[in-house]
């Protein structure tokens, strides 16, 4: 795994710049941050406004396969509550048809992607940290884009 | 700060149609090959006829350092830093407002790698920095001060 770090800069008018670091291996930037910003404030009259790392992971899961909604254009929409109130969706595209009640609309929340449910409601967040509670999900398909 | 981490993972469909699904994830999650993100592309997979190409996780760090007025203190003043690696490529890193005072030989563009707060930065990326290809940075071979037309971004 490698690490591209990138750094956002806003110079004096408030325009903004970045610039782009790869590391081999995990490069924590609340580690890296501390060595790093000194360094570039020391030649720079801009502002560094922040500091993000992005870990990424080529190996490929799964097989696509054909299907009835098995395109980016058609999604599962599901819809959560976050422990602060709020509403946060995920949209999976191309969903498996097996995935809807009858309707084929309604996401079946108790049927084939239940277990799929759970794990999401394990490892996602809402932007506060805290726990998600599953609300419903349906099937929506975006419009082409406007010309 | 953020108080988590947003997880991407990229889904490409049968007819070769790409979607993407943005997940937060706890802080402490950073690894994309892990047991969590793997159940997660597991659980996908699960619900969609795509196959997962990838995942990334992006991790951010709010910083607050301050901009001063200077003669290239412009997004669009950039000191220019050029670096080759082990495979012999060159590469170029752009850093927006430069000080001059630090910088440049008199009455020149070029940039003077021999001046302290440059040179412990052309240090510190030698030391720790890769080219995107994974090979190591091998050396710095100079710098120059360029001016990007207004509007255009390095």
């Amino acid at each position: 795994m490698s690490t591209e770090l990138t750094v956002r800069w806003n110079d004096s008018d408030g325009q903004k710049a970045t610039n782009k670091f790869h590391f081999a291996g995990t490069a924590d930037p609340s580690t890296v941050a501390p060595v790093l910003v000194p360094l570039l404030d020391a030649i720079s009259d801009a502002a560094i406004s922040g500091v993000d790392a992005m870990y990424a992971d080529n190996t490929v899961v799964g097989t696509a396969v054909a299907g009835p909604y098995a395109t980016a254009k058609d999604k599962l929409e599901l819809l959560f509550q976050g422990a602060g109130g709020g509403f946060y969706r995920i949209t999976i595209p191309a969903p498996d048809e097996s995935m809807f009640l009858p309707d084929k609309e309604t996401f079946d929340a108790a049927g084939a992607g239940a277990a799929s449910l759970a794990t999401i409601l394990t490892h996602a967040t809402d932007p506060n940290g805290g726990a998600l509670t599953y609300i419903s999900g349906k099937r929506i398909k975006r419009r082409r884009k406007k010309s | 700060m953020a108080a988590g981490n947003k997880l991407t993972i990229v889904l490409k469909s049968y007819g070769g149609t790409v979607g993407r699904v943005a997940i937060l994830v706890a802080a402490a999650l950073v690894d994309p090959s892990g047991a969590a993100v793997t159940a997660i592309r597991a659980a996908l997979d699960a619900l969609s006829k795509a196959k997962s190409t990838r995942a990334s996780i992006n991790k951010p760090l709010a910083q607050a350092t301050t901009s001063a007025a200077g003669v290239y203190s412009d997004d669009q003043d950039k000191m220019v830093l050029t670096f080759k690696d082990a495979a012999s490529k060159y590469h170029n890193f752009k850093f927006p407002a430069p000080k001059v005072e630090c910088f440049f030989e008199e009455d020149t563009d070029i940039v003077d790698t021999s001046q302290a707060d440059v040179a412990a930065l052309i240090g510190w990326m030698l030391a720790n920095l890769n080219a995107p290809s994974g090979v190591a940075l091998t050396g710095c071979v100079g710098g120059s001060r360029i001016r990007l037309r207004s509007g255009k971004r390095a």
